[in-house]
Order: C-alpha cells, then sequence, then structure tokens
C-alpha cells in the first residue's frame, strides 16, 4: 500500500515529495492537512526552512516513521528487541548530529521549531548543550554571536560569588 | 569530531530566540549554567530568573560533637561549613565556623536547621557567628507537668523574616493515645523571651522528626489508629492536616527497629525509613497535598550502617550522611538516574581535637549575619 504523498517547498525554491505520515511529525503541516488546506497537486511552502535544512528534517522524519510504525507492529516485541531497537535509534541521531556543524545545528533547530517538531527540538538542544557544557563563557559568546557587556569589576563579582562553577 | 566554531557570520538577530536558548540551558548542567552567568547581561537575567540558580550551590553545615566533658555536664560542638559539593567531587574542603559549649541538659539528638540558623536541642545558634540562645524554660503547671517530654520544631517563615519554634507537649495523663493539648510557639527576637499559647482544634499526637519548607513545619502524627503528616502554618499559626499516612507507611513507623527522617525531595514532604537496623535499606515515601503517600523508591546496599538520608540537590543526587562517625567525615551521594550506584565524599575537616560520636551534617548552608 502506497500511501500519499506531499509536496513541500523550501524558501529558496527547492522541491521535496514526502510521505503523509511522516510529514505529519511536523504539527503544523499535520494540522494543515487536517483543514485541508493542502491542495494534492500543489506544494506546500515553507519560507522559513532552506532546502539544505529541509532535506535534514526530512531525513529525520522519514527515518522516524519508519521506527513509530515498527512499534506498532510489534507490540509484543521482548524488552531485549526494545532495547536493541532504541539504541538503534540512538546511534543513528547521534550519526545524524554528528555530521553537522553547530552553525546548521542552529539552523536545524529553528526549522525545527518553526514546523513545531518537538523530539527533533529536543534532540537537537540536547545536542547543542552536550557541545556547550564544557565551553568557557567567550567560546559560548562567539557562538551565539553575543557582546561581552560585563565591566570587568562585574564580571569578577560573579566569578566570587559562584567561585564553585568556576573551578 | 571538531567542529569550527566560528558560526553564525556575525548575525544581527539572535541566533536562537528565548524559547529556544531556554531549552537548551534547562539541558546543561548547573555548573555550566552558572558560568554562563558571565556570557552577558541578558544571559545573566535570563538564567537568574528562571530559576537555574534559585539553588544555592551546594554545602553543607557540619556539627561535630567534641571533647565532651560528662564530669562537668558540658557539651561542645564545633561547626564547619563546606565548599560546593558537585557530583564530580571525591573529597570536599571546610572552613572552621565557630565552637559553643553548651550544658549537657540543653542537648537532645534533635536538631533543625533552617536559613543560616541550628537548633539543638533547646538552643538556637548562629554558626557563623558561635553565638546562641537558649530557648525560654517551660514552667511546670498542673497542666504541663512533664516538660521534659516536649517536643520542639524549629522553622522560619520567609514571608515575615521570622524565626520560630513550635513546642508541643504531652497531656497529663501521658497515655500513648491521648491526643495532647499543650501548643506553643517563640518567635526568636521576641522579648519578653517567652512562650506564648496557641490554640490547636485537630486532636493528634505528635511523632518525632519535623521538616520546615517555604514557611510550613510539617511532621507526622498519630490521630487515633490512623496517622497523617500535620502541617503548622508558621505565619498564620494554624493546624492542618496535609496528607494521609499510608497502612504500610504506618506499620513501618510501629514495628520501627531503624530510623526514619522527613526530607525535603524536591519541594514535596518524603520520608526515609530504614526499617531494620541490621539491613542497609532505605524506603524513600512522598507526600502530596490531601493524598496518601506512596513509595517512590528503595535504596539497596547502603555502602554503612547508620546513614540518614539527608536530601537531595538542584542536580537530582540523594545525599546521605552517617549519624556518628570517628575521626573522618564523609556523606554520600546517590543518583537516581544513572548507575545503581553510591558515591563516596570525603569531607576534610582540620577537627585536631578528639572527636567524639555525633556528627550533624545539614544541606543548603547559607552564611547568615543575624545577631543573637
Amino acid at each position: 500500500m502506497s500511501s500519499n504523498m506531499i509536496m513541500l517547498k523550501s524558501s529558496d525554491g527547492a522541491s521535496f515529495e514526502i510521505e503523509e505520515a511522516a510529514a505529519r511529525k511536523s504539527k503544523i503541516i499535520a494540522n494543515m492537512i487536517e483543514v485541508e488546506c493542502v491542495d494534492e497537486d500543489k506544494a506546500i511552502p515553507l519560507q522559513n526552512v532552506t532546502g539544505n535544512i529541509l532535506a535534514l528534517v526530512i531525513e529525520y522524519c522519514n527515518k522516524h516513521i519508519v521506527d513509530d510504525d515498527d512499534d506498532v507492529a510489534t507490540e509484543e516485541a521482548s524488552e531485549e528487541e526494545e532495547e536493541a531497537k532504541k539504541k538503534k535509534v540512538d546511534d543513528w541521531e547521534a550519526e545524524f548530529m554528528n555530521s553537522m556543524s553547530l552553525e546548521t545545528m542552529f539552523e536545524l533547530l529553528l526549522a525545527a521549531n518553526y514546523l513545531n517538531i518537538k523530539s527533533l527540538i529536543d534532540l537537537v538542544c540536547q545536542t547543542i548543550a552536550n557541545n556547550i557544557k564544557d565551553k568557557t563563557p567567550e567560546e559560548v559568546r562567539k557562538i551565539f554571536s553575543i557582546e561581552n557587556d560585563f565591566t570587568p569589576e562585574e564580571e569578577e563579582e560573579i566569578r566570587k560569588e559562584n567561585a564553585w562553577a568556576f573551578g | 569530531m571538531r567542529r569550527s566554531l566560528r558560526l553564525c557570520k556575525k548575525r544581527k538577530t539572535d541566533v536562537v530566540s528565548l524559547d529556544l536558548l531556554i531549552e537548551i540551558l534547562n539541558r546543561l548542567p548547573a555548573k555550566s549554567v552558572v558560568r554562563f552567568l558571565l556570557v552577558s547581561k541578558s544571559w545573566a537575567e535570563i538564567i537568574r530568573s528562571n530559576g537555574f540558580c534559585l539553588t544555592q550551590p551546594l554545602r553543607f553545615l557540619i556539627a561535630l560533637t567534641t571533647d565532651t566533658d560528662d564530669q562537668k555536664g558540658r557539651i561542645n560542638f564545633s561547626f564547619f561549613s563546606s565548599s560546593s559539593l558537585s557530583s564530580s567531587s571525591t573529597t570536599v574542603s571546610t572552613s572552621y565556623l565557630s565552637r559553643i559549649t553548651i550544658p549537657s541538659r540543653l542537648y537532645s539528638c534533635h536538631s533543625y536547621y533552617v536559613n543560616g540558623l541550628i537548633n539543638i536541642g533547646q538552643i538556637i545558634c548562629n554558626p557563623c557567628t558561635g553565638k546562641y540562645i537558649t530557648l525560654p524554660k517551660i514552667v511546670k503547671t498542673p497542666t504541663c507537668n512533664r516538660p521534659s517530654l516536649a517536643m520542639r520544631f524549629f522553622g522560619y517563615d520567609p514571608v515575615n523574616n521570622q524565626y520560630k519554634v513550635l513546642c508541643m507537649l504531652p497531656n497529663l495523663e501521658g497515655q500513648a493515645t491521648t491526643p495532647w493539648s499543650d501548643f506553643r510557639v517563640f518567635t526568636l527576637g521576641d522579648k519578653p523571651k517567652s512562650w506564648r499559647l496557641i490554640d490547636c482544634c485537630i486532636p493528634h499526637c505528635p511523632r518525632a522528626n519535623g521538616l520546615c519548607i517555604d514557611g510550613f513545619v510539617y511532621y507526622l502524627a498519630h490521630m487515633g489508629t490512623r496517622m497523617s503528616l500535620m502541617r503548622f502554618d508558621l505565619k498564620s499559626e494554624k493546624f492542618d492536616i496535609f496528607a494521609r499516612v499510608s497502612e504500610d507507611l504506618r506499620d513501618l513507623w510501629i514495628n520501627n527497629n531503624g530510623s526514619r527522617n522527613l526530607i525535603n525531595y524536591h519541594g514535596k514532604v518524603a520520608i526515609a525509613v530504614q526499617p531494620f537496623h541490621q539491613i542497609p535499606l532505605i524506603d524513600l515515601y512522598v507526600f502530596e497535598a490531601g493524598e496518601q503517600d506512596f513509595k517512590e523508591t528503595t535504596f539497596h546496599n547502603l555502602p554503612k550502617p547508620h546513614l540518614r538520608m539527608k536530601g537531595i540537590t538542584h542536580t537530582g543526587e540523594i545525599i546521605f550522611a552517617p549519624s556518628c562517625s570517628k575521626n573522618e567525615a564523609n556523606v554520600y551521594h546517590h543518583d537516581l538516574k544513572g548507575a545503581s550506584d553510591f558515591k563516596k565524599i570525603k569531607i576534610e575537616v582540620d577537627a585536631n581535637r578528639l572527636w567524639f560520636g555525633q556528627s550533624i551534617y545539614h544541606m543548603g548552608y547559607l552564611e547568615s549575619l543575624l545577631l543573637l
């Protein structure tokens, strides 16, 4: 049985075909489908997502829709199988995230947020957190394009108050 | 693999929205979040206003009994404050705060810590300054003839910035099941220093161990054959029944051979029960308002006998400390999420005197400059 296909169009004009079931991972698109404002022949325009990022989103959705189907089919799977499957997904996600730069992660996060895909938001936020947790405030400023607006005295005070965290 | 940090090409707008930034900060260890206070003023504001730093870095107040001289009827306490505990540390240094000597008759093994002050037996002490006051004496009257059986709980009301002691006395007949009728309060700083009798219209018999959270004192009480968790509002000085005690927990309580103490579990009242002296196991029951307690978890294989559960850190680790120790102070922590392992943290105390039995550990110590 072949499921419905939908077309998505990125901000830079690239078109992508995606299974409806996978596209429904996005709450926004799922809503559009519910209220039937999806025209079968017309692509859904996503003004805030570029083609290269949309490709990543679709890769993620495709991967996870397959997993969700598996869950239904093998409801009586043993605990070990469940574990193994979970590990497989985790490994896939780790590799998926590992293949991109921090900059791409932020763009992917914005896209996931715009399309409202909760599990992808969680995954990207966690990966970014893991990435920055051991960085210095200076490095974090660079990553988030932030200017330091503390005076040296103010900085010193925060350091002193929270000496435990700066050890 | 290494990634380039130079990114975002000098964006004019924020890299992520506030919501997403909070999502990311939420997933960082406490230590990183605190370090990132330094990123910018707006980050510092976001971090402070979203409760990331509400909990102070975890410090201990440690009171050790030293140089007890039974003949003279006096007992000494040396107070130490620890530096902050983090889950990766294996040792924690301490600073010596002060030392007090009190008459043994004022001492009891119950001790409470709230907002910078410690209550041991019949004294309230600021360990930072080493000053202490004794609680007003309870005068024997025909209706109150057994002051030695008084039960006291120490609490802090953050709204009025008041420290109060709730004191309860058993009835004249002294029957274990007769509800207590003498309830009184002492407010620190009151002049003259005296107890104020208060009314309580809920017949109950208080049982040992109280806990103060956010302006309320909680304690367990018998009501006939049932047990309840009572709540005393330090501000209005009213009592109410906060939660029911399950039969399981009540039976444990009645047949108890081991220890039990109330702890603050993520802002909820919980009780840690070690059902048997000899078996290294602690059950943790949690209370919710108006409900019956439920067993949250069990800790097996405690690394040491006589460990007491002290509380939980803002990073979710349960802290255990011994009730008595000699020449060495250790606490243990257990990460509820990860491997079921206890980790030992040595507390380096520079006690160059002989050091006896009891050691008192309180979590979340803050210095107070309150003069007593």
